[in-house]
């Protein structure tokens, strides 16, 4: 077990690595000069020279990959050119938004995407089973930014339920707060929940085939028991695998609902960083998805080991 | 034939089909047997004959689509299992009879320790508490010769080898004191020395308990040492019905003869081993007559246009074979 968590940190620094290269590459290559979006209007060569020479951007690439990841080391993420504040500051400000929507996110997939997964499978063809397949298949095809700017017509402009968009401003209550993260996450959640109901549905088809549930039948136990027990436990194990990968995309990679919805959080950071050339920023800010995205991964192949006894990490398989 | 003692399940007239995009498989057609408390009757016949759906008619574990039990009585103790609802013929299931499969690797649930899938049919059936099932399941653990019985208990299916799951698969059949074990081909996909040991403990138990089995197989050297009665099904029907001495030395059908040639035996110098030509015919498109006739080495003009019933060719032995009263001279005279 913990030659097998050192082994993955280990894999961990070699993706962080490579993620913070190709980044920074990425950015080197991108068109427009940096400084020239940074100095006011018609600032002389000698402003923009100064501010080169602040962020380094008159050095080779190289260079400033070297002195970068330097200063990762002393985990200083550097200063972000827009908001002339340390990243850090930003990230430590907009990240706990980011895990609130998404943790909101992840529990309306867990509830209705498990929920209509077993439904669907259990009464297999029914009028259930159809409307369940027939609205993933819509849910899968309709894109977030068109879900979310329906939602917000429908649920904010004409029934008025939930505000518009933003955040919940300090001093809201737990339940007015919520109705803040009730479309945002909703939209958040639309394609996963969709992907994971067929998930749990063919998994859970495939689990009823098994001779194991034949056996739990002839014990006499009830169709409830065999379902929820012998069933579910079994037939959840590739769901759990795709929620926990999926918790960290929906931090990382919700800017488009984060634009739509205006909420503070790191994939709306990340959108303004990227369009203002705001390279630190960039980088600080996928450096630490990165970190979170694999950390949870590693969280979710040792929650393996729980879910299936079969499953002991970091040993050679057992010979039976 | 069952004359021996009280009739425990008796099955009449069983028909069980399967309703497929084919066509009707007729997997059951018109089964009838019993089986007497304590005794061992076993179903014998290739792959596909029905043995499995029969069991599982018994049960009343009929996939359902596409299976469907359409006629007959399984009479247990004097009720008819198929007239039950669900929650009494639950009550039934792992409690009065108790089931075993052929694949002991596939057939225990993977994420739960033996113990817990042990003690659970006892917990439901006879309401024990979590501490007693444990200790019940452990004693049965015992019973089934599984070594250190504690530790093994908290151990998960993967952790046992085949033949120590086929015994705890058995352990757990027998946990509620069943009066009836049905085990589906138990030692098929076991070592020969295990399956040996599995045959031998079903022996030890049926005599312990006073257990009455249905024992399907297709092996006949397993048949031998275990049953008292046989049962010899063909295409979804029964052909020969006998004690085992009498399908063993003086069989009346030319299916459960070929099927006695063709097991290799020490005691004879043979060359060659008979085997039975062909396969079992679809299920779906049933020869005209009667089903074994386009493999019979012996069939005439009649087999291929009436079926045979099943009736005594003597007394305490039913076949389905037209020449079932004179078998043996019909028999022996083709071969001459």
């Amino acid at each position: 077990m913990l030659v097998f968590v050192l082994r993955r940190l280990y894999q961990t620094l070699i993706v962080v690595l490579g993620v913070v290269v190709l980044i920074s590459f990425l950015l080197a290559i991108i068109p427009g000069d940096v400084a020239r979006m940074r100095a006011p209007k018609g600032s002389s060569e000698e402003v923009l020279e100064n501010i080169r020479k602040k962020f380094y951007l008159d050095k080779p690439f190289f260079t400033r990959l070297g002195i970068y990841l330097r200063n990762i080391l002393k985990l200083d993420l550097g200063e972000s050119f827009t908001y002339k504040r340390s990243v850090w500051s930003i990230i430590k400000e907009s990240l706990p938004w980011s895990v609130k929507l998404a943790l909101v996110a992840e529990v309306i997939i867990i509830i209705f995407g498990i929920l209509a997964g077993v439904i669907s499978a259990v009464s297999r063809y029914s009028f259930w089973d159809v409307l369940v397949t027939i609205s993933t298949s819509v849910l899968v095809a309709m894109p977030i930014y068109w879900i979310g700017r329906l939602m917000q017509l429908f649920f904010a402009q004409w029934l008025g339920w939930f505000p518009n968009s933003g955040a919940p401003p300090p001093g809201t209550g737990f339940w007015g707060g919520l109705s803040y993260y009730i479309m945002p996450a909703t939209a958040l959640a639309a394609v996963s929940t969709a992907y994971v109901a067929r998930l749990a549905r063919s998994s859970m088809l495939e689990v009823m085939r098994q001779d194991y549930i034949q056996t739990a039948r002839a014990k006499g136990l009830s169709n409830r028991r065999v379902t929820y027990k012998h069933a579910l436990r079994n037939g959840l194990i590739p769901v759990v695998t795709y929620l926990g990968i999926d918790f960290g995309v929906l931090i990382g990679a919700a800017v488009l609902t984060e634009m739509i919805f205006n909420w503070p959080g790191v994939g709306h950071k990340l959108y303004f960083a990227v369009i203002q050339r705001d390279h630190t920023m960039v980088l600080g800010l996928v450096f630490v998805l990165v970190i979170i995205v694999v950390f949870i991964n590693l969280l979710v192949d040792i929650s393996y080991a729980f879910l299936d006894p079969r499953i002991r990490l970091g040993e050679s398989p057992e010979v039976t | 034939m069952a004359n021996k003692g009280e009739t425990l399940l008796e099955v009449k007239g069983l028909k069980t089909y399967f309703h497929t995009q084919e066509g009707v498989v007729k997997a059951v057609d018109g089964v009838s047997f019993s089986i007497a408390r304590g005794e061992a009757l076993a179903v014998v016949g290739e792959s596909g004959c029905g043995k499995t759906v029969t069991a599982l008619s018994v049960m009343n574990l009929i996939p359902d689509p596409p299976g469907r039990i359409e006629e007959g009585e399984i009479i247990f103790e004097g009720r008819n299992l198929l007239e039950m609802n669900d929650r009494e013929i639950r009550q039934v299931r792992g409690n009065h009879i108790g089931m075993i499969f052929q694949d002991p690797m596939t057939s225990l649930n993977p994420v739960f320790t033996i113990g817990s899938q042990i003690s659970e049919a006892v917990r439901v059936h006879l309401g024990l508490s979590r501490g007693d099932a444990r200790q019940r399941a452990i004693e049965l653990l015992r019973m089934v010769e599984i070594p250190q019985a504690e530790r093994r208990y908290k151990m998960y299916p993967h952790e046992f080898s085949g033949g120590m799951r086929q015994r705890a698969m058995i352990a757990m059949a027998l946990s509620c004191e069943p009066k009836l074990l049905i085990a589906d081909e138990p030692s098929t996909a076991l070592d020969v020395t295990i399956q040996a040991q599995i045959m031998e403990l079903i022996g030890r138990l049926r005599e312990e308990i006073g257990l009455a089995v249905m024992l399907i197989t297709h092996d006949l050297g397993v048949v031998a040492g275990v049953a008292e009665t046989v049962l010899v099904m063909y295409a979804g029907k029964v052909v020969e019905y006998a004690d085992i001495d009498r399908v063993y030395y003086n069989s009346r059908h030319p299916y459960a003869w070929s099927l006695m040639r063709s097991v290799p035996r020490l005691d004879e110098k043979k060359d060659r081993l008979l085997t039975i030509g062909g396969s079992p015919p679809s299920l779906i498109n049933l020869p005209p007559g009667c089903s074994f006739s386009p493999r019979c080495p012996f069939a005439e003009e009649v087999c291929r246009r009436e079926e045979p019933p099943l009736r005594e060719a003597e007394p305490g032995h039913l076949s389905a074979c037209h020449f079932a009263a004179d078998f043996e001279q019909h028999g022996q005279g083709v071969k001459a």
